[in-house]
């Protein structure tokens, strides 16, 4: 039995109420499964996924986490809820990879942000589990995107979340480090059981490993049949 | 290295205190610090005006340099201080308003108590008013602009004030806008010290929301920092920091804005856990190597303070301006 652990009702987005992006949307997130988005630029992909993660607000209807609408979970409690991976650079990149990792456990630590005897070990073990624990203490702004983009999903991961939202986690790479990245998604999703959604515009590797693929467009949200991909794209 | 940087204080303390305008022999100092001094002048020279003036160097380097560790961070700028926001402009505003307004009216007006009144007055209007706005403009860029046009509208409204001012007012201004240490009194140096460590103190609590906000706001919001209120507590310390340094020794340039520069490539990194008490130790050498080097004319006077400081200040600044790397917060 699959288990679904966001669930969003009628629901608008977009930055104004008078224009909104797109509205009724209705869809759910499942555990243990990796749903992809695509769609064109400007489709909305980021604007529901900032809308999914709190940074912006729904103009309306509703987005239910655990029976709650997440306008009722304060900051605190939704960061160990919701997990997110961005397109924008750090503000600084001046932090060691471990720092980066460590500022996942960030929801569960207290005022001085140190770590306890738990966190560290939760951020060594998603480190080994993602195999970056070598190169833990190097300097974050030494290595390459693909690499970045998987330290950025060990802060996720050391989160400690049932959902994972990653907006264009492949974009600006090379197509090996793409299907890493990707596959990575797939067994975080099927082996820890968590709901991941990742926005791409790359549709081979979202063909490859996804268990769920939405298409956004003028029209809203399509939960797309993989045949009709194959003949849309003519894969 | 923890050491080295606290011999390196002691020393440049024992310095201040002996060197001065006034030319007092080495064993005399020693004496009035260890022992009893028979010279009444020199222990009065020593312990009611060099270790006031050792004191307020020592916590307004700290103060300035905190609070432009903050800055940086909070507005994603490496060349954000505590000059710009218009903090310390807002603050030389009030202190010209006061001195040139109402010491025209009442005649023995207090002038240092009048200043630092009017400063502080300043300063608590300019940073209510960037709190408020803060929570309406999200960009930080735009809000630094708004920062940045306060200074010049507070520029030229001293213009105006100086134009219309009496010849002792307009000395009484320049002298406290040029900047020095010595502006806290025996009496006022409590009230001063209690201040400015409440403040640092406050910054260490902080720790945790400047690291977050390194990664950008919208990380540190899924983090699970509460961004306009966690932006309200650092503007108000960063803000109390400056304004009370501001209000008594002059808007100080330069210090507040080089030393976390200079705490980052010491220790290669931005984690606020190590770059907070290295600032605070940086900014309380450097204030006491600047005063050091204000009374180098000796017995000819005393140099102003922001004569000395670009001297720290402008070498640091094109040094991130050509610096081509992305390690510049």
């Amino acid at each position: 039995m699959i288990n679904s652990v966001l669930i969003a009702k009628k629901l608008s987005i977009g930055y104004s109420a008078k224009k909104p992006l797109h509205s009724g949307l209705n869809f759910q997130l499942f555990s243990g499964k990796l749903t992809s988005i695509i769609g064109r630029n400007a489709a909305g992909k980021s604007t529901l996924i900032k809308t999914l993660t709190k940074i912006i607000k729904p103009l309306s209807g509703e987005v239910i986490i655990g029976g709650k609408n997440i306008n009722e979970i304060s900051q605190q409690d939704f960061a160990k809820l919701v997990s997110v991976v961005l397109t924008e650079r750090l503000a600084s990149e001046n932090f060691t990879v471990e720092e980066i990792i460590s500022f996942g456990r960030s929801p569960y630590t207290g005022f001085s942000g140190r770590l306890s005897k738990e966190d560290s070990s939760v951020v060594a073990l998603v480190a080994q589990d993602l195999k970056i624990s070598e190169f833990l203490q190097k300097p974050f702004y030494e290595l390459s995107d693909g690499q970045k983009k998987k330290v950025m999903i060990a802060k996720a991961l050391a989160q400690q979340t049932e959902i994972i939202i990653l907006d264009e986690p492949t974009s600006f790479l090379d197509f090996y480090a793409k299907d890493e990245i990707f596959a990575l998604l797939k067994k975080i999703a099927s082996e820890k059981n968590i709901a991941v959604l990742v926005s791409s515009h790359d549709i081979l590797s979202v063909l490859k490993y996804s268990d769920f693929i939405w298409e956004i467009s003028q029209t809203g949200i399509e939960i797309c049949d993989e045949c009709l991909i194959h003949d849309k794209f003519k894969i | 290295m923890k050491l080295f940087f606290f011999i390196l204080l002691v020393l440049l303390a024992f310095l201040n205190l002996f060197a001065g305008s006034a030319d007092i022999p080495f064993q005399e100092v020693l004496k009035v610090i260890f022992f009893n001094c028979d010279n009444e002048v020199f222990s009065v020279i020593i312990l009611e005006n060099r270790l006031p003036q050792l004191v307020t160097a020592v916590l307004s380097g700290a103060a300035l340099s905190v609070s432009g560790l903050i800055m940086q961070t909070v507005f994603n700028n490496p060349l954000a201080g505590p000059s710009v926001l218009g903090i310390s402009s807002a603050s030389s505003l009030g202190a010209a308003v006061v001195t040139f307004l109402f010491s025209s009216i009442f005649l023995d007006f207090n002038t240092t108590f009048s200043i630092v009144l009017g400063s502080l007055l300043g300063a608590a209007l300019v940073l209510v008013l960037l709190i408020f706005l803060s929570g309406i403009i999200k960009n930080n860029l735009t809000l630094l602009i708004v920062g940045l046009m306060i200074s010049y509208l507070s520029g030229s409204i001293i213009t105006v004030l100086n134009f219309f001012g009496t010849e002792q007012s307009v000395k009484n201004f320049t002298v406290w806008n040029m900047g020095s240490f010595a502006g806290v009194l025996t009496e006022d140096l409590p009230v001063f010290s209690l201040i400015v460590i409440l403040g640092l103190s406050a910054s260490f609590f902080v720790v945790k929301p400047l690291n977050l906000l390194l990664l950008g706001e919208n990380y540190a919001q899924n983090l699970g920092l509460n961004l306009s209120r966690g932006k309200t507590v650092l503007l108000l310390i960063a803000g109390a920091l400056t304004s009370i340094v501001t209000a008594y020794c002059g808007p100080v340039a330069f210090i507040g804005l080089a030393t976390p520069h200079i705490a980052r490539l010491i220790l290669k990194t931005s984690n606020h856990a190590r770059i907070l008490p290295l600032s605070i130790f940086l900014g309380a050498c450097i204030a006491l190597i600047c005063n050091l080097l204000c009374v180098l004319p000796g017995d000819k006077g005393i140099l102003p303070l922001n004569a000395v400081t670009p001297i720290f200040g402008v070498p640091v600044i094109i040094y991130i301006l050509l610096t081509k790397n992305r390690i510049k917060l």
